[in-house]
Formats: C-alpha cells, sequence, structure tokens
C-alpha cells in the first residue's frame, strides 16, 4: 500500500549522522556518517511525487529526482543508481558538496512555509544512492565502436572528467591532460577530505580508465604542449578546455608577503594534496599556527579554517566583513564550523598584516563594518565605521578570497579571445570558443562557480563536441 | 592508456611477445625483483616508494611504465657525480623535454609521500627525450634524490615551467653562477653563444670542491672564471670581485649580466652593477607548490609590485627584486627542514648500524 500523502506528510526531515564536533575537529576523517538504509527510505517517503516537480528545474543537470526517490523508498536501489547515473556521472560528490539549499531543496514544495518547512534531503540520499553504488553497482559501460576522432580534455576537475566520460561513451578515444600530479582538480587539491574524501574522486577517476580514458598527469597546457600543437602536431581533433580558476586572489593590503600568510590555495593544497598534516611522514612541510585568522565567507573559507582547527589551532577564526546572512558558504558548512568551535568575528574587514622582526605574522588589523544599501548583488554592502580599528592576534593569516582566471593557457593560445575578467568566452549554446574545435566550460568559463554546474558544463560541452566531430573527418585518418 | 598491459603484483611471465618487450625496456624499475622480470614484490620498500606496489602498466610502444594509478613513471638514464654533493642527472621525459626552452624549470617529486621541489633544466633533447638536471644535496629530498642511481625512477617530472630566458643579442654577456646556481646559467650560456654574443662565464663557491660545471662551461663559453673565496683555486675572491675586473675592463663593455644563485650572492651581484645601469637579470629560487600560479606560495616583490616567480618568472630584473624579503620567506619552513633531515640522519644510521 503506497502511502497517502498525509501520511508522508508526517514524517520529519531525518538528521545526517555526524561524528561528534569535539572528536571530528581533530582529524581528516569524513564529517557526516551518511543515512542507514531505513532512514533513507523513511526520507525518501517525505517526497510528495509532485506532477510538475519543482525539484528537476532547480537540479542544473535536470536529475530525476521523484524517481529515484520512489525508487529509494522501495528499496530498490539498484534502479535508483541507474536513473542518478543516467543524469549525473559523480553523483558521490556532488551529494557532498552541491548547494542543495539554493537548487533542489529550495524548490521543494516540502521547503514551504519558507522557515517552518522542510525539504527532503535531497542531497543526502544522492550520497546514499552514490555510496551503495560504488560499492554494490556495476555500471555497464559499454564500450562503443571506436569512432576513430582523437579528442583532448585539458583539467581534470570536475568539468573535465564528466566530459571525459560522456566522450568515451560516445566512442571518441579521449585523453585528459592534467596539470599536477593526481587528477581530480579542486576536487583532490581544495576540497578536504573531512568533506569529500580523496577515494571517491578515485573511485570515478578508475571507473573513466577503465573505459579508456588516458589521464597524463604533469602536463601542463601552454607549456608541455601548447593547444596549437595539440590540434596540428598531435592530431587531435577537438579540445575541451576546463582549466578551472585557478588564480588566488590577494587583498592588496600591507604585510601579505610576511611567514604565516597563505592564500588558502596554498593552505589547502599543501594540506589535501601533499599530505603536510602527516609531516614529517609525508614530506611538505605548513606553518601550524595556534590562532589562525582566515578572511572571506564563502566554502573556500570554511574549508581552510575547519582545516586549521584540525591541524591543531587553539583559536581558528574566520574574518568576514558582512553579517552571517550574507555568507556564500553552504548552510550546512557554515553550521558545521560552528559546531566545531570555530569563532566567527563577523562584519570586521582587514586593513593591514602586521608583522614580527623577524617577519612572521604577529596579528591582523581590521576595522569594524555596518551594512549599509543593498548593492549589484542585492546584499547589504558593508561600509567601515571610521576609527573602530582593532588589531586581532593571530600567528598565521589566510586569505580566502575567491580565485580569479589563471592566465597560463589563455597567453599561450592565440586567437583565443577573453572576456574583460580573462575568463575564456565561448558561444553560450555550444560552449565553443573563438578557435574552432576547441569548447570550453567550468571555472574559467564561468569564473569560480560550483561544481554541479562545472559538471553540467561538460556534459552540454561534450556533445556539442560530438555535434562538431561528424562533420569533420578524423584527423588521423589520412596518416 | 593507450595499448598499456597491466602487470598485477606477483606475476612472473609475460603473456605474450609483445608484453615481453615492453617488460625489457622496463626492467629497471625498482621494486619489480631484479632478475626475474616482472615480478613485484608488493610489501618491498623499494616498490612502496616507487608506486609500484600495487601493480604496475607498461606502455606496449614506448616501455614507458606507468603505476596502477596510470601515473608515467621517470626513469633516470644516467648519472655523474659532479662534487661531493653535487650530482648530475638524465632522466628520461619525453614530453617535458619537447617544449623546453633554456631558463625553465621542472618540479619533480620522488615518490607518493614526496614533496615538490622546483629544478632548473640544465639541458635537454628533445630527439631522444631526456632532460638533465643538476642538483645539490641540501635538504631532505635533493639528499635523497643524490642517492639515487641509474635505473631508478621519480614519481613525477613535471614541466617544463617559467618563462624562457629572453635570448637576445648584447654583445658581451656575462654569466655569474654561485654554487649550483651554476646549473640554471649553464643552459644561458649555451643559448646566449649561440645567439651570436660574447660569453664570460662566472663559477664561484667557497673552496674548490663547490666550484662545480667548470669544464662544461668552458665548452659554450667564450672565456671563463673560477672563483674561490679561500683562494683554494682559481682566482681568489668572490663571483663579485671577479665581476668588478671585468667592469673595470673598459675594452669589452658588459651589455648585460645573467646571475644565479644564493640570494647574497644575487643581490651582491645586483648592487654592483646598478650604479653603472648594466641590465642585470637574476633568477629566483622561492618555494614552490604547483608551479602553475595557482597556489601564490612562490610570490615575490619586484618593483613594489607582487609576482609568481613560476610563472611570471623565475627570471627578474635584479635591480628591482626586494633580496631581503625573498631571503626572509625562503626561510619559512626552516625549523621543519631541520627535522626532516635529523628524521633521515636517523633512519639512515639504523639501516648502515647493522654492518
Ligand atoms: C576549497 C574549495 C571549496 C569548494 N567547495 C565547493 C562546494 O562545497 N560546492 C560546490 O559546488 N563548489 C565548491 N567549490 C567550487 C568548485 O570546486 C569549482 O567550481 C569546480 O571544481 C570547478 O570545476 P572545473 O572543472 O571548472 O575546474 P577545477 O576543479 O579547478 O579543475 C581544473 C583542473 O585543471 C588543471 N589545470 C589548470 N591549468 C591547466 C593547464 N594549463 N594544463 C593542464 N591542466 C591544467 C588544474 O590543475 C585542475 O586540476 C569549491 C572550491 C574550492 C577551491
Ligand atoms: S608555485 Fe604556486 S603559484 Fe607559483
Amino acid at each position: 500500500m503506497p502511502l497517502t500523502p498525509k501520511e508522508r506528510m508526517k514524517i520529519q526531515r531525518h538528521h545526517m549522522p555526524e561524528r561528534d564536533p569535539n572528536q571530528r575537529n581533530h582529524d581528516f576523517d569524513e564529517v557526516n556518517l551518511g543515512y542507514p538504509q531505513p532512514l533513507a527510505a523513511e526520507e525518501a517517503a517525505r517526497c510528495l511525487h509532485c506532477k510538475d516537480a519543482k525539484c528537476r528545474c532547480g537540479c542544473p543537470v535536470g536529475i530525476d529526482i521523484p524517481g529515484f526517490l520512489g525508487e529509494v523508498e522501495a528499496g530498490n536501489l539498484s534502479k535508483a543508481a541507474e536513473i542518478l547515473l543516467s543524469a549525473n556521472a559523480l553523483p558521490g560528490i556532488t551529494g557532498r558538496v552541491c548547494p542543495q539549499e539554493e537548487q533542489c531543496e529550495m524548490v521543494c514544495v516540502r521547503a514551504k512555509p519558507k522557515g517552518k518547512g522542510a525539504p527532503v534531503a535531497v542531497g543526502h540520499l544522492e550520497r546514499f544512492v552514490a555510496d551503495w553504488a560504488r560499492e554494490n553497482y556495476d555500471v555497464q559501460t559499454l564500450i562503443p565502436e571506436p569512432s576513430g576522432f582523437k579528442v583532448g580534455v585539458i583539467g581534470s576537475g570536475p568539468a573535465g572528467l564528466t566530459c571525459a566520460g560522456e566522450l568515451a561513451k560516445k566512442g571518441h578515444k579521449v585523453t585528459i591532460f592534467e596539470a599536477l600530479h593526481k587528477p581530480g582538480g579542486v576536487l583532490v587539491y581544495g576540497i578536504p577530505e573531512f568533506r569529500l574524501p580523496n577515494k571517491i574522486i578515485d573511485a570515478e577517476v578508475d571507473r573513466l580508465r577503465q573505459m579508456g580514458v588516458e589521464i597524463l598527469c604533469n602536463v601542463v597546457i601552454g607549456r608541455t604542449f601548447t593547444i596549437p600543437q595539440l590540434m596540428e602536431e598531435e592530431g587531435y581533433d577537438a579540445l575541451f578546455v576546463a582549466i578551472g580558476a585557478g588564480l588566488p586572489i590577494f587583498m592588496r593590503i600591507p604585510g601579505e608577503n610576511l611567514k604565516g600568510v597563505y592564500s588558502a590555495n596554498e593552505y589547502l593544497t599543501r594540506v589535501n594534496l601533499m599530505g603536510a598534516y602527516r609531516f614529517p611522514a609525508n614530506d611538505t612541510p605548513i606553518v601550524h599556527g595556534r590562532r589562525v585568522a582566515v578572511i572571506g565567507g564563502g566554502n573556500v573559507a570554511m574549508d581552510a579554517v575547519r582545516t586549521a582547527k584540525r591541524l591543531g589551532a587553539q583559536e581558528a577564526m574566520l574574518i568576514y566583513r558582512r553579517s552571517r546572512a550574507e555568507m556564500p558558504a553552504r548552510d550546512e558548512e557554515i553550521a558545521h564550523a560552528e559546531e566545531e568551535g570555530i569563532d566567527f568575528r563577523l562584519l570586521c574587514n582587514p586593513t593591514r598584516i602586521l608583522g614580527s622582526d623577524d617577519g612572521w605574522v604577529r596579528g591582523l588589523e581590521c576595522v569594524r563594518m555596518e551594512l549599509g544599501e543593498p548593492d549589484d548583488s542585492g546584499r547589504r554592502r558593508p561600509v567601515p565605521i571610521e576609527g573602530s580599528e582593532f588589531v586581532v592576534d593571530c600567528d598565521v593569516v589566510i586569505e580566502a578570497l575567491g580565485a580569479g582566471a589563471n592566465p597560463l593557457l589563455p597567453n599561450a593560445t592565440p586567437g583565443l579571445k577573453l572576456n574583460k575578467w580573462g575568463y575564456i568566452e565561448c558561444d553560450p549554446d555550444t560552449l565553443m570558443t573563438s578557435i574552432p574545435g576547441v569548447f570550453t566550460g567550468g571555472d574559467i568559463m564561468r569564473g569560480a562557480a560550483t561544481v554541479i554546474l562545472a559538471m553540467g558544463d561538460g556534459k552540454t560541452a561534450a556533445q556539442h563536441m560530438h555535434d562538431y566531430l561528424q562533420t569533420k573527418v578524423p584527423a588521423g585518418a589520412s596518416a | 592508456m593507450r595499448e598499456a598491459l597491466f602487470v598485477p603484483p606477483g606475476r612472473v611471465r609475460p603473456r605474450c611477445a609483445r608484453e615481453r618487450r615492453a617488460w625489457l625496456g622496463a626492467r629497471d624499475i625498482p621494486g619489480l625483483g631484479g632478475i626475474r622480470l616482472g615480478v613485484i614484490r608488493p610489501r618491498s620498500g623499494a616498490a612502496k616508494r616507487a608506486g609500484t606496489h600495487r601493480g604496475f602498466c607498461v606502455d606496449a610502444e614506448t616501455a614507458f611504465v606507468f603505476t596502477r594509478e596510470g601515473r608515467q613513471m621517470y626513469k633516470i638514464l644516467d648519472t655523474k657525480q659532479l662534487a661531493s654533493d653535487v650530482k648530475w642527472f638524465r632522466i628520461e621525459a619525453p614530453l617535458v623535454a619537447k617544449n623546453r626552452q633554456p631558463g625553465q624549470f621542472v618540479i619533480i617529486r620522488l615518490c607518493e609521500t614526496g614533496e615538490r621541489i622546483p629544478l632548473t633544466i640544465a639541458h635537454s633533447d628533445a630527439k631522444e627525450g631526456y632532460i638533465e638536471l643538476i642538483v645539490k644535496a641540501i635538504g631532505k629530498t635533493t639528499i635523497e634524490l643524490c642517492k639515487k642511481e641509474k635505473g631508478d625512477t621519480l614519481a613525477d617530472v613535471m614541466g617544463p615551467l617559467g618563462k624562457p630566458t629572453e635570448i637576445e643579442k648584447v654583445g658581451h654577456a656575462v654569466l655569474v653562477g654561485g654554487g649550483v646556481g651554476t646549473a640554471v646559467i649553464y643552459p644561458l650560456a649555451r643559448a646566449l653563444k649561440d645567439a651570436g654574443n660574447y660569453v664570460t662565464s662566472i663559477t664561484g663557491g667557497r673552496t674548490k670542491e663547490l666550484v662545480v660545471l667548470e669544464q662544461e662551461l668552458r665548452e659554450v663559453s667564450d672565456q671563463v672564471f673560477a672563483t674561490t673565496d679561500d683562494g683554494s683555486y682559481g682566482f681568489h675572491g668572490t663571483v663579485a670581485d671577479k665581476l668588478k675586473e671585468l667592469m673595470d675592463d673598459k675594452e669589452r663593455p658588459i651589455g648585460a649580466v645573467y646571475c644565479a644563485g644564493p640570494v647574497p650572492m644575487m643581490r651582491a651581484i645586483a648592487e654592483l652593477t646598478r650604479p653603472a645601469g648594466i641590465h642585470t637579470i637574476v633568477s629566483l629560487n622561492p618555494i614552490m607548490v604547483d608551479g602553475t600560479g595557482m597556489c601564490g606560495g612562490c610570490r615575490v616583490s619586484v618593483g613594489g609590485e607582487t609576482k609568481f616567480a613560476c610563472v611570471d618568472g623565475p627570471e627578474f630584473d635584479g635591480h628591482l627584486v626586494d633580496f631581503t624579503e625573498l631571503w626572509d620567506r625562503l626561510g619559512a619552513y626552516r625549523d621543519q627542514e631541520k627535522l626532516a633531515l635529523e628524521r633521515l640522519q636517523h633512519q639512515h644510521e639504523c639501516k648502515c648500524g647493522s654492518h
């Protein structure tokens, strides 16, 4: 007997089981434990299966959300996995890092009335199905007839991985070029282990390899090869540029070159990619601050400050110039950070980093802010209160102010059109750049955005690259 | 991976002739178990360090070895001890060699737990597919690297990185190298000479032992001076003293100075040429992580602006560089470096204590 809507309405949202904050803030193991099956089935039963399911439109890759929730409720996990994987190749990743509260869960009818309702935990259930599938579900990857085309994917972040998978399914010979020594992009060098364990990304990458995708690490396009070389000398028929927004933004305040000042990129790379938290077993060192100040209010800032806490900071502080309501980070991350004892210093803007005689950070001078009129982004603009300067004592400062476009590849690619911020311009429908056969997507096209949008671009681009290739003869065909 | 043949740990025999040929090319890889071709002893330390303990792959066409994860391994083709703590390496890295130009560097990683360190490419051959590095054993990673021999592998070699040197016709080019900084000026000497310049190279060290590459420099320079601080060899004095002598020589005015070495030395050279207005290019060596401009760890102040040495450099106008800041930032991990070294020595003693 299926449940009646009334019965469904009665079920309360299930909280994600988590590790104890005071235990987890000392190690790098994952915070969320995941739903056990009965809980997942019950949570899925909260879905009312609306005729005009808003959540599907809220999802950037259009997952059939009511469809897979129904299967979870009925206990058909392989059917649920099939539905999920047909729209989203990396559900284990997006189930963990997507800002669901701004997407599917925001438009869920159960989220109404605002403030009182609680949406179906689509993200947690996505994660549940993905984790089950990783252990128990063999993806039937039919190796298709080779098409004879050779395509290159530059960058192995979510955009690149998704695009490579889609192209391989169509029979093209795909090579991924990655600058670093490990594939995964921000997923491995940026987002910490306690939020997204590396083994999940490794499993995805392994799957791509099984599909015949070749991954060449340590290859920097723009240096090791250039795009014209790939197209003309190496015989690639099409390329997808998904190099992310890998350029740290600094505040340009005095004292930034003192020892103990990091960009969030450097801090997180040292810890996540290089394993500096295991020093001296791992060779890469990091400065362990006793009082660490992280500047910013986004996901990157949350990751950095929670990492600092785990590295043993007695006080891990977040310095943000607006108030909590304006923080761009995911709600879940903000809540987790608070539980773990992160000290939020809101409405403060750093003006200067103070140093000791031997060149180490000793403090951060800030000015207090108040919120004024809304600005272009609709958020209230913070304005400094004159004469309210004060000093926060700290020995490490981490700047997490977002990322810009890394100019390395564009500078080495004549004819590649950029917009005024240095991001790559493309046709909004086909994602083809100003160079025929070269497509783009992810952060290098949008500016720092999200994993799911990057994946959506990867999928769109793969479709249009395929269409583009149908009009061509493989470059290697005559050879 | 194209035509890659996966060899799981413990496999003894190649399955076919093609696989056998590929294995033959790969047999020098540590952890494969020596004589019995292709056997991996998964638990051996060598296999773990090399990353082959979970099996490995061999490309049938090129015999390149990949770890199970599909990472290419970089084979050391040859080595030569240049001084007691300076070693020359020839490493198989065909993709790096292909586009490499003088002034560029690579970032290497020894093993799975290793750190990423930048090293200047001293020479490369695109046709043969190798690069050459000159390494001085000073920190944990460089000491471990210098223990490696022909047939060993590096986990990662990424590059070529950095802007190539602008090779121009300047007339008389003077190259100044201190210690292993000489490895940086050596490829420049060759390129500047090929561009039709009169090339003078100065290579210096505290004492005779530390003067490296003098012979090699002779082949690519018009004149070479070796200097030692203690007078044990060549010119008695610092490289700056020698440069001063050359600056006083009105017969052959200096067009440009290229300099690489310890920070105090580069600062001294820049201060010397500043009043004379001689264009001075220095090659900087800050701490790096990624080498692609992603982290900003390598930032240096040049003319009051922050630059990332890995992408904007490594060469900058020596008269604009803030050497004090560079020197200071280089010391950020001094305590950790000391700890790592002590641990290394300790391990070393343990191993050797048995004989
Ligand atoms: C710390 C942090 C936390 C985040 N948290 C979230 C979150 O919770 N939820 C969310 O949705 N989003 C989050 N984001 C944003 C999200 O990670 C990005 O939007 C997404 O990864 C972009 O994907 P991408 O494929 O475009 O690029 P990236 O993931 O940046 O990957 C680009 C890859 O290309 C490589 N590359 C760069 N240049 C070259 C070159 N010249 N040649 C070869 N390879 C090159 C890089 O090394 C990198 O591996 C976070 C970002 C950071 C930094
Ligand atoms: S080493 Fe990271 S930006 Fe230069």
